[in-house]
């Protein structure tokens, strides 16, 4: 080539083509270099954002479709330090609106914003109503530094609050049904690693359902890495929301039962009292009701509400000794066995001895010649053990253990207590546990655990597994449970048997437990309490079981009443909690009186 | 004619070789220019259509929350305490087992128990994102013009 300059243009060419070269070669280097690993690691660790996408919690109906347990929006307030103006205005507003403390919020307010405080955290739990108020006020400041008038004077400005929402549980009906519902806490814990910088909204149901069925309630969270570019943007996963839970439960039923046995607990001054109704024929709970009860939506109160866990719902984990209404039971066993009937006479003299000690009567009299009849109908605990004797310890044994005494139910509700029963095998047992064990002393039940044995004598001999789920929906589709045989400790004639033994003994007495129109059959129970000084005097259990209507039983009942101080006697306090609750019963589940069934059987 | 005539005859004047590399060059350059808008272009979309995603993603879980809290709401207004005193103050009040006229009425087998299982299919749908917008540039140019070719 011979053009002018050609020399100096190859020189260039060819140095322009080398650094080129060169600048490739050393892209090349970095992209595949062992150090370009940490660079790469560390841009991908500021590219995606580690999420918990956390599905809908599952919502909780009674077996009408009534929600008990829903969802609702909640706001977490913050700051946003780098964007604040304006702290007094902040701290005012928050004061008016929400409550804050003026001199608190302003002291967090004026934080100098640094990379380990950018965004405070000032309250949470914030209703929607409360939220918009301050999405309003920021909406008229903003308005208002526009507006030329404030051009000298700065408008106030809320700029740097930051209103987050999330779901919190919500409680349509307030307490009711707390005890079995249980709660649901939400914790917030800040994940601190640079890689995992994210929050964690941790969730836990407790007690009740919530516990239970925490996992079917949660639904699968998924972990997930959300890229920031918007270039990356990638779907976030559908997740389908928890299960839904329909339960025994009936909410105008519970509703009533509450209002009967608070009034109650009042009226008799007792510490607590514990109500269940249970549908014998299947083993639903259709009514679980405790007072003193747990505002769900205050659950953080239940330390001061309840001096121990097991008060939280008392009808499945408090155990105590039953008394009078454990007779129930033995009755039902010896006559199962054919050892009596209901006209086999015993001579009560008022006192039996066994082991070294002597067993009286609850008010330490003989009755004289009673039928098994008169024996329940006065509450004989002589005559009881003397059932039971006749019985022997070793069927006595087994028919507790038929009925389920010493075992758990399986009720489907966290936290179910049970406690050891004594039994012959144990080296502890001795001859007087017979005895005391035949009137309900000296053992300890939970009233779930005594109200489904019973349900054997109201439902021909059959213990239906009690429990509060109906169906679950899941994914778009209801699946429904099927009630379960637990037992079947006595046959069908035993029990209409002592079920007409029952009825006979309470119309006898004209007791306090007898409802208008219909025959029921029931159980009282008066129980003095273990301590470990001996039994406490003056200070009882007072307990109720029954159940009707007697031909077709619908409905069991079981009431407690712990340490009444207007009388000491179950028949006193607890009968009438029973009338009481089988008056509103029978209406709300449609159940005729006695005369006007029969005829429209006819 | 020669060999060196031939050659003489086709052979064009240093101009215009010139002028042809020159062409070359900008065609080239053109290609490029062309390539880099295409891929700037659907870029910018991609990131636009993303940051709308982020916020539809964000409107459907406000969405969500807000029908959880209208549910809340309606079972409030509706909860039995809430009913038992909107029916005292209408004057309603509780009937009497003894007030009770019970009559037949033939198919009634009392209050049903809770169905809420809905009557449409509630499978979890596939990825609503087109695949355009999660692709680079080349996986993209690939699956549209390579990938159809041999597909469909």
């Amino acid at each position: 080539m011979n053009f002018p300059h050609y020399r100096r243009y190859l020189a260039i060419g060819i140095f322009l083509t080398v650094a080129g070269v060169l600048i490739f070669a050393q892209m090349v280097h970095i992209q595949t270099s062992a150090k370009a690993e940490v660079v790469t690691d560390y841009g991908e660790t500021w590219s995606y954002v580690p999420m918990t996408i956390f599905p809908e919690r599952g919502k909780i109906f009674d077996r009408q479709g009534s929600l008990l347990v829903g969802n609702q929006q909640l706001y977490e307030i913050g700051i946003n330090l780098v964007d604040v103006n304006d702290p007094e205005t902040i701290a005012r507003v928050l004061e008016s609106v929400v409550g804050l403390n003026y001199d608190d919020t302003l002291e967090k307010v004026k934080t100098k914003a640094s990379a380990d405080a950018a965004y405070v955290v000032l309250t949470d739990f914030i209703p929607a109503s409360k939220a918009s108020q301050i999405l309003d006020l920021m909406d008229t400041y903003s308005d208002m530094a526009k507006d030329p008038k404030y051009a000298s004077t700065p408008a106030p400005s809320l700029d740097g609050v930051l209103l987050t929402p999330h779901l919190q549980r919500s409680y349509p009906e307030g307490s009711l049904a707390s005890n079995i519902l249980g709660f649901y806490t939400l914790q917030i814990s800040q994940a601190s690693t640079t890689a995992d910088r994210h929050e964690i909204r941790v969730g836990q149901g407790y007690y009740g359902i919530e516990q239970n069925y925490n996992d079917l309630l949660a639904g699968n969270p998924v972990d997930i890495r959300a890229p920031v570019n918007p270039n990356l943007v990638d779907e976030i996963p559908e997740l389908p929301p928890g299960s839904d839970l329909v339960l025994t439960i009936d909410r105008e039923i519970q509703s009533s039962m509450e209002s009967v046995l608070d009034k109650h607990v009042k009226s008799s001054g007792a510490e607590s009292g514990t109500l269940i109704v249970l549908n014998p024929e299947t083993g639903e709970v259709l009514a679980m009701a405790n007072s003193p009860r747990l505002d769900p939506s205050h659950y953080w109160d239940q330390d001061k509400k309840f001096l121990s866990s097991v008060n939280f719902n008392r009808a499945v984990s408090s155990t105590y000794e039953p008394g009078s209404i454990f007779k129930v039971i033995t009755m039902a066993s010896a006559l199962d066995a054919g050892v009596v009937t209901p006209d086999t006479i015993f001579r009560d003299t008022g006192i039996w001895e066994v082991g070294g000690y002597t067993i009286y009567n609850w008010d330490g009299n003989a009755w004289g010649d009673q039928t098994m009849v008169g024996c329940m109908q006065h509450s004989l605990n002589v005559c009881l053990s003397w059932v039971a004797s006749e019985l022997g310890s070793k069927a006595f044994y087994e028919y507790l253990n038929r009925f389920g005494i010493g075992h758990t139910t399986g009720i489907d509700l966290a936290n179910e207590a049970s406690f050891p029963l004594r039994t012959p095998e144990d080296g502890v047992w001795s001859d007087v546990d017979l005895a005391t064990h035949s009137f309900g002393q000296g053992l300890a039940v939970t009233p779930i655990q005594l109200a489904s044995a019973i349900s054997a004598v109201a439902n021909d001999g059959v213990i239906m597994a009690p429990h509060v789920l109906k169906s679950m929906v899941s994914n778009g589709r209801q699946y429904n449970t099927t009630p379960q045989v637990l037992s079947n400790p006595i046959s069908a004639e035993t029990a209409h048997t002592l079920t007409d033994m029952l009825a006979i003994s309470l119309e006898s007495e004209s007791s306090d437990a007898l409802v208008d129109g219909y025959r029921v059959a029931g159980k009282t129970g008066t129980a003095e309490i273990p301590t470990e000084y001996g039994y406490s005097l003056g200070v009882t259990n007072a307990s109720f079981v029954g159940w009707g209507p007697v031909d077709d039983p619908k409905f069991l009942v079981y009431v407690w009443l712990e340490k009444p101080s207007a009388s000491i006697w179950g028949s006193v306090i607890a009968a009438p909690v029973f009338r009481d609750a089988v008056k509103e019963l029978v209406v709300l589940m449609n159940i005729p009186p006695d005369d006007i069934r029969a005829n429209l059987v006819k | 004619m020669n060999k060196n005539n031939w050659t003489q005859a086709y052979k064009i004047v240093p101009w215009r070789g010139q002028l042809q590399w020159l062409g070359i060059m900008a065609a080239a350059l053109l290609i490029i220019i062309l390539i880099a808008s295409i891929y700037l272009s659907i870029s910018s979309q991609a990131g636009i259509a993303g940051r709308g995603l982020q916020v539809q993603q964000r409107e459907k879980s406000d969405t969500i929350e807000s029908i959880a809290q209208l549910e809340t709401d309606l079972a409030r207004v509706t909860s039995s305490t809430e009913m038992r005193q909107r029916a005292k103050k209408l004057g309603f009040e509780p009937v009497a087992p003894q007030d009770f006229t019970y009559i037949i009425v033939p198919g009634y087998a009392g209050r049903p128990s809770a169905d809420l299982s809905p009557h449409t299919a509630d499978m979890v749908p596939p990825s609503v994102i087109k695949t355009a917008y999660t692709q680079s540039i080349w996986d993209w140019m690939y699956s549209s013009f390579v990938q159809p070719a041999y597909g469909e």
